[in-house]
């Protein structure tokens, strides 16, 4: 796309008139480094990451090495605290470094990251040096917004070769300002060796001559200080069950398929569980049949699972089943999840005699409805899902939002409900974001087991958003099912309507397959 | 605890790096691709167009830029279709359609590839430059970046051998007058490319008139 010569933004009249200034910045140090970020167009967060940067409650780095036969030591913790700064809510980072044995710094240092760009900014820092576990000083604190300091990029977002920016902006006491200069640097910690560093090369005009350099691994951070190389890392706190009523009455259980897996009892109206990668967690409740349910997520997400109030019953042993041990909360829940990504999956189901590893848990005799009665399942401020497991899950209910309402979420894989039945006012939703199924797999698509749809109110279901005529599926498929007490569903003709938010008429194509 | 270290540890990070290197890999995989989305320097809302013109020697030439109401899936991404017209002396010599998309966790515009005819005396001709990440090892560039940064060196397109545009941000702050307006703080990249030693040009972004 190169172009040989000058091209102007014209009205109409193709003339020359060519000229560019050298503009200058605030910060006349040094204009070769960017002290201008346009930090107005950014909203801030204050737990989250980006590659080579994490800024999660918790989370501690510790490097270790040697400067001039001494020891250093420096242990850097995510803290659990915030601090308004310059408008900005901005999480605490402490550095603590010691030499030969000996506190000598303590600093906090306050980040947010751009969400926009994912660039972590760094807005100044308080700091106390120490001497024989004294207070004796505050070297190189500064912060935004005192000093015409403003904030300036730890770690930008998108990592590119060349780029100098200021780091700290405080023209009398910080001015520490970062070079790119490599994005594949090898380095061997004893923490691990990693491949493919990004590296930058600091100075600061405020003591001319020195430079460092530094070390980032991708999913980890600094790894290399200078003289100190990472040693000891701590993940986040990961508290599992994140806020409300639940307790995680089962850690790691091994289950005989190889999976690992967390039990969370509900026991109370609601609870919210925050999951990442490593492991599936579940929630469990009765529905108001009686069957005992399980909500199980694996990968990113904050799921919370919510009883109705009305059809609410306090906790008690589970009356169809041999479990007098344990007792369970029971109703018509919605369950809502955020800050799932294509890696999520969700799957609601009962526990009956063809999923469960005990099966003294069922009487002889006992007659289950063994599908998973819900109310709705919500799906917001996420990247995507990975798949939607619903093939034993009947959505309903006689007020509000029934089925699935996840707007402009796509969905990488599947999503399988069984049914959805609205009475009352209801409104029944089988809606999800355009750009799904993009990942082959076998039995892809949206699929609708054993169900067939039919709403109770007879109210139109809702495929896609307002204004809009593109459901989030091409084709749906209606097919054939086994309940979790191994009653088999046959494949059902599907005749409804189906309209957008504006109760605009949709023509869906409907297929069965008998798998 | 410490002293023990000093010696098991090597770090081989290549201090020495030619400090002219660009950047040629990006982290596209950490990315969520968007394709109709307003950037402050490169709009991809359809409908978006932009005329420029000048005088190259001693002929006016003309190229106009419009994002369409078109996607293209390019790599398993669905991107922007984005037209541009290059017109010398009032007569059509290319018309190219571009490929681009917005990563929404960086706000960097990815450029993967772009379909080329060229025109002479309304005929096409060739389809000089054409190239499309995926095929022959192509891969997506950055056309332009969710954060500038002075200094930043990076490919916009990675084709080795067929399209291997580069630039450097040289200015955040540059002043552009143009026919239709006095453009301040615009981003200046200067373009060069391994291809053709010695072809230089400079563009300008601006977020808007003043």
């Amino acid at each position: 796309m190169i172009k040989d010569g000058p091209l102007d933004l014209v009205s109409a009249v193709p003339e020359i008139d060519f000229e560019a200034i050298a503009g200058t910045g605030y910060n006349q140090v040094d204009p070769e480094f960017t002290d201008d970020f346009r930090i107005e167009e950014c909203s801030f967060i204050n737990v989250g990451r980006n590659a080579y940067f994490i800024l999660e409650p918790g989370f501690q780095i510790t490097l270790e090495g040697e400067e001039d036969g001494k020891p250093i030591l420096k242990i850097v913790t995510v803290l659990d605290q915030t601090r308004l700064v310059d408008g900005v809510e901005t999480r605490v980072v402490e550095e603590q470094e010691f030499e030969d044995g000996e506190l000598i710094e303590v600093s906090r240092n306050f980040f947010a990251i751009c969400q926009e760009t994912s660039d972590v900014f760094y807005f100044g820092e308080d700091v106390d040096d120490y001497e024989d576990g004294e207070i004796v000083g505050h070297g190189g604190a500064w912060l935004a917004g005192v000093n015409g300091a403003r904030p300036g990029i730890l770690i930008p977002g998108t990592i590119l070769l060349g780029a100098k920016y200021y780091q700290e902006t405080d023209l009398e006491v910080a001015l520490d300002r970062a070079e790119n200069v490599a994005l594949d640097s090898e380095v061997v910690t004893p923490y691990a060796t990693f491949a493919e560093t990004f590296e930058t090369l600091e100075t600061t005009p405020l003591e001319p001559g020195d430079e460092s350099f530094k070390n980032y691994a991708p999913g980890i951070g600094l790894v290399f200080d200078d003289v100190i190389f990472l040693t000891e890392l701590t993940e986040a706190s990961t508290d599992l069950v994140d806020s409300g009523s639940g307790d995680l009455v089962g850690e790691d259980i091994t289950h005989p398929d190889g999976n690992v897996y967390n039990q969370i009892l509900l026991t109370g109206q609601s609870v919210t569980m925050r999951t990442d990668g490593s492991e599936i967690s579940r929630v469990s409740f009765l529905d108001p049949n009686g069957d005992i349910v399980q909500v199980e997520t694996s990968g990113n997400a904050v799921v919370t699972v919510t009883l109705d109030s009305d059809s609410f019953t306090d906790a008690a042993p589970p009356a169809k089943y041999n479990q007098p041990t344990v007792s369970y909360v029971g109703g018509l829940a919605t369950v809502q999840v955020t800050g799932a990504d294509s890696s999520t999956f969700i799957s609601i189901f009962t526990v009956g005699s063809i999923n469960a590893v005990n099966q003294a848990l069922f009487p002889e005799g006992e007659e289950y409805d063994a599908m998973a009665d819900i109310a709705l399942l919500e799906i917001t401020n996420s990247a995507g899902m990975g798949g939607i497991l619903c093939a034993n899950t009947r959505f309903n209910n006689s007020t509000g939002d029934v089925g699935l309402k996840a707007p402009g979420v796509p969905v990488a894989v599947r999503v399988l409900i069984g049914d959805i039945d609205a009475s009352g006012d209801a409104v029944p939703n089988i809606l999800f974001g355009e750009g799904s199924f993009t990942v082959a797999a076998s039995n892809p698509g949206l699929r609708i087991a054993g169900g067939d749809l039919i709403q109770t109110n007879e109210a139109d279901i809702v495929v896609a958003e307002s204004g809009s005529t593109t459901p989030g599926f091409d084709t749906l498929i209606s097919q054939n099912n086994v309940k979790s007490d191994g009653t088999e569903q046959v494949t059902q003709s599907i005749d409804e309507t189906f309209v957008n938010e504006d109760g605009d008429e949709i023509t869906v194509t409907i297929d069965e397959e008998t798998i | 605890m410490a002293s023990a270290l000093a010696l098991t540890l090597l770090l081989t990070g290549a201090y020495a790096q030619n400090s002219e290197d660009f950047t040629d890999s990006f982290r596209i995989e950490d990315c969520t691709f968007i394709n109709d989305a307003y950037h402050p320097l490169w709009s991809l809302v359809p409908g978006t167009q932009l005329a420029y013109a000048g005088i190259e020697d001693g002929e006016e030439i003309e190229q106009i830029i419009t994002v369409l109401d078109e996607t293209f899936t390019v790599i398993g991404v669905e991107t922007r279709v984005v037209e541009e017209r290059g017109i010398e002396d009032g007569e059509l010599v290319e018309v190219s359609r571009n490929y681009f998309a917005i990563c929404e966790e960086t706000n960097d515009v990815y450029y993967f590839g772009e379909d080329v005819d060229d025109y002479e005396n309304g005929e096409i001709v060739g389809h000089e430059s054409a190239w499309l990440s995926g095929v022959d090892g192509a891969t997506p560039g950055i056309l332009v970046p969710g954060t500038a940064l002075l200094g930043s060196r990076f490919f916009q397109e990675v084709a080795p051998g067929l399209a291997e545009d580069r630039v450097e941000v040289v200015s955040l702050s540059a002043t552009v007058e143009t026919p239709l307006g006095t453009f301040e703080n615009a981003l200046e990249l200067f373009e060069t490319t391994p291809l053709e030693p010695g072809v230089e040009d400079t563009k300008f972004f601006s977020q808007g008139s003043d």
